[in-house]
C-alpha cells in the first residue's frame, strides 16, 4: 500500500436510514495513485458509501475529507473541480448530444458567463476518445445503446478533470472488450496521480482493474487490502452466500459454484 | 451514408446570429402588429398627424397593444422553457402548471380587495397593486403546485401536470365566479382582461411598465441560470457533482419567474401555451443548450403572441368579432401538448 496522503478519505462515516445503519463506521482512505474498488453483494451500502464520498449524502455520524479539508467546507464549484462521480444510471432530460454532454464536464472550470472554448471542446473530444466514444460525439445521447451512454458519462466525468474519481459499477452494460478497456483506464489513470474508487460487481474485473478492494456487508467494511489479500474463498462465500473458488493467474479469478 | 447535418457548437458568434436573426423577425412581426386592424390605417396621417384618428389608433391602441404582446410572449415562452429545464419536463408551461392561473386569482382578489376599500384602480397604484398581486399569486400557485407532486424528495413530473392543470381550471373558474359577481365598471373590466387580452386599459397605466421591469429581471436571472439549466438535464445528483445546488437555484429562478409571470397575468390576463409551442420549436431547430433556447424563446415568443394578436385583429373583420389570443394560442397549444405527450421521448419521468 502506498504511504501517500489520501485524496478523499472517509473518517467512521455512519449513514442511518429508518433506524438501520446502511453504511456502518466506515473508514476509507483513497490514495493518489491507486483504483480502489468497492465489492460486496446487493445491498451492502457500496452506493451509498460512493454518495457520501461524492458529498451527495451527509453522513449521520464521521467526517470525510477532501485534500484534508472537511467535504463540507469546500464551495460546490471548488469541489467539482477536484472530485467527479459517474452515477450507475444515467438520466439525460432532452436531445442533447454526446459530445454537448460530455462538455457539461468543463462547467466547473469556465468562469462565469463564458462559453467553452476551443480548449474545452479539445478535451472532451480526448475523453470521448479514451472511452472510445469519439465516433458517437455527434449522436443523440437518447439515442444510443446502454453501454455506449456508460461510456459517454465516463467521457463526461474525464472532461471534468478531477483528481479524485468515483464510479459507480461503469461496466454493468459493457462488452467485455469495453470493459477491459475501461479498466485499463482506471490504472492509467492512477498512474498519472488520480485517485479511482469503483462499485464493481464482477470480481474478476475487480481484480484486474484495482489496486486494492474494500468489501462491504451489510454496511461494514469487513476487509480491505490488495485484491489477492482479500479474495478469499472463505471470505467471498461468507459475504454472498454461495460457494467460490479461486483460480491463481496474473490476477485472481474467482468462480462460482452452483 | 447520410448523416444529420452537425450542430454546430455554441459560441459567441452563433449566439449573435440567431439572435439578432431572431430579434428581426419579432420587429418585422411588430411593424406587422401595427399596421394589421380592423381598421385601414393612413400611415401618413398617423405619423403626421397628431390629430387625426390613425394617429389615435396607432399610438395609443395598436403601440401599446404591441408591446404588451412582445412582453407577454417574450416571459411567457423564456419561463415555459425554464420551467421545462428546471422541472426536467417538456410538458411544463406557466398556463399548464397552473401559474398563470394563480397569478390571475392574485391580481382579481387585489382588484377587488382594491373596490371593496373605495379605492379606484388608479390610486392602487395604475396597476401596480395587480401585478404585485400576480406575482404573489404565481409564486404561491408554482410553490404548492410543486409542493403537493413532490413525493419522496422527489418531483413527480405527471403529478405536477395534473395538479397545475387542476388549479387552473379551479383558477378560471373562481376567475369567472368573480367576474359575474363584480359589479360593471373598473374592476370588471380588469377581470375581464384577466381571462386573456392585449387591449389597453387606460385606467392602469404603469401595468406595462411593471411588466418591463419584471421582464428585466426575470432575463437576468435566466442569464445567470442558463448553463446551471443545462446541467440539470443530467440529474439533480450529477448537477451537484458538477457545482450546481439545484434546490437554490430552482427557488430563485421560480421566484424570478413568478415575478414575471405574475406580471403578464395582470397586464394580459391567462395566456396559454405559448410557453410549451416556441420552447418546442426553438429546442428542435436550435438544440437544448439554455444559453441559446433561453434567449431564442424569448425572441420567438415575442414575435409569436404579436403575430397571433395580428391574426385575431385581421381576423375581426370577416368573422364580425374579436377572438381573444388567448384563444388562438390555445387552439394551436392544445394539439401541440397532446403530440409532445404521445411522442415516446420519456417525458414524465421522476426528476
Amino acid at each position: 500500500m502506498t504511504a501517500r496522503p489520501p485524496v478523499l478519505a472517509a473518517q467512521a462515516v455512519t449513514v442511518r436510514r429508518a433506524g438501520r445503519a446502511i453504511v456502518d463506521a466506515v473508514s476509507l482512505a483513497l490514495p493518489a495513485g491507486q483504483v480502489t474498488g468497492l465489492i460486496g453483494p446487493n445491498g451492502a451500502g457500496k452506493t451509498t458509501l460512493l454518495r457520501v464520498l461524492a458529498g451527495l449524502t451527509a453522513p449521520d455520524t464521521g467526517a470525510v475529507t477532501l485534500d484534508g479539508r472537511p467535504l463540507a467546507a469546500w464551495s460546490a464549484r471548488e469541489r467539482a473541480r477536484r472530485l467527479a462521480l459517474v452515477p450507475a444510471q444515467a438520466e439525460v432530460a432532452f436531445a442533447w448530444t454526446a459530445l454537448e454532454l460530455v462538455l457539461m464536464g468543463r462547467a466547473p472550470h469556465l468562469a462565469l458567463g463564458r462559453l467553452e472554448a476551443a480548449a474545452d471542446h479539445q478535451a472532451a473530444r480526448d475523453a470521448l476518445a479514451r472511452v472510445d466514444a469519439l465516433a458517437l460525439a455527434d449522436r443523440p445521447f437518447e439515442a444510443l445503446s446502454a453501454g455506449e451512454q456508460q461510456r459517454v458519462m465516463v467521457a463526461r466525468a474525464l472532461a471534468q478533470a478531477p483528481q479524485a474519481l468515483l464510479l459507480d459499477e461503469p461496466t454493468s452494460h459493457l462488452d467485455p472488450a469495453h470493459a477491459l478497456r475501461l479498466s485499463a483506464l482506471l490504472r492509467e489513470l492512477a498512474a498519472q496521480g488520480h485517485a479511482v474508487a469503483v462499485v464493481f460487481h464482477d470480481l474478476n474485473l475487480a481484480a484486474r482493474a484495482c489496486d486494492a478492494l474494500a468489501l462491504m456487508v451489510d454496511g461494514r467494511l469487513v476487509a480491505a487490502g490488495p485484491p489477492d489479500q482479500v479474495l478469499t474463498p472463505a471470505r467471498l462465500s461468507a459475504a454472498y452466500g454461495a460457494e467460490c473458488r479461486r483460480v491463481e493467474g496474473p490476477f485472481v479469478s474467482i468462480l462460482w459454484e452452483p | 451514408m447520410t448523416r444529420a447535418p452537425r450542430r454546430p457548437p455554441l459560441t459567441a458568434a452563433r449566439l449573435a446570429l440567431v439572435s439578432a436573426a431572431l430579434a428581426l423577425v419579432a420587429a418585422l412581426s411588430a411593424l406587422a402588429g401595427l399596421l394589421i386592424g380592423a381598421t385601414p390605417l393612413d400611415l401618413a396621417a398617423a405619423l403626421g398627424d397628431p390629430a387625426s384618428v390613425d394617429h389615435t389608433i396607432l399610438v395609443d391602441h395598436r403601440l401599446p397593444r404591441v408591446l404588451a404582446g412582445l412582453l407577454t410572449g417574450a416571459v411567457l415562452a423564456a419561463s415555459g422553457a425554464a420551467l421545462q429545464g428546471l422541472l426536467r419536463n417538456p410538458l411544463a408551461d406557466p398556463f399548464i402548471l397552473g401559474v398563470s392561473g394563480g397569478g390571475a386569482l392574485g391580481a382579481a382578489l387585489v382588484a377587488l380587495a382594491g373596490t371593496a376599500l373605495g379605492l379606484s384602480p388608479l390610486t392602487t397604484g395604475g396597476g401596480l397593486a395587480e401585478s404585485a398581486g400576480g406575482f404573489l399569486g404565481a409564486l404561491l400557485a408554482l410553490v404548492v403546485v410543486t409542493a403537493l407532486a413532490t413525493r419522496r424528495g422527489r418531483i413527480q413530473p405527471l403529478d405536477m401536470l395534473l395538479v397545475g392543470a387542476i388549479f387552473n381550471a379551479f383558477a378560471g373558474a373562481l376567475l369567472l365566479v368573480l367576474q359575474a359577481l363584480a359589479e360593471a365598471g373598473a374592476v370588471q373590466r380588469v377581470l375581464l382582461r384577466l381571462m386573456g387580452s392585449l387591449a389597453p386599459d387606460p385606467g392602469q397605466p404603469l401595468i406595462l411598465p411593471a411588466l418591463a421591469a419584471a421582464a428585466l429581471l426575470a432575463a437576468v436571472a435566466l442569464a445567470t441560470g442558463a448553463r446551471p439549466l443545462n446541467l440539470l438535464a443530467l440529474g439533480d445528483d450529477t448537477a451537484r457533482t458538477l457545482g450546481v445546488h439545484p434546490d437554490r437555484l430552482r427557488l430563485r429562478l421560480f421566484v424570478a419567474l413568478s415575478l414575471a409571470i405574475g406580471a403578464v397575468v395582470a397586464a394580459t390576463g391567462m395566456i396559454g401555451f405559448v410557453g410549451l409551442i416556441v420552447p418546442h420549436g426553438v429546442r428542435l431547430a436550435l438544440g437544448p443548450d439554455h444559453r441559446l433556447m433561453l434567449p431564442a424563446s424569448a425572441l420567438a415568443g415575442a414575435a409569436f403572441v404579436v403575430l397571433a394578436d395580428a391574426g385575431v385583429r385581421a381576423l375581426a373583420g370577416p368573422l364580425g368579432t374579436e377572438l381573444p389570443v388567448g384563444a388562438l394560442t390555445a387552439t394551436l397549444g392544445g394539439p401541440t401538448f397532446l403530440w409532445l405527450l404521445r411522442r415516446g421521448q420519456r417525458p414524465l419521468e421522476a426528476t
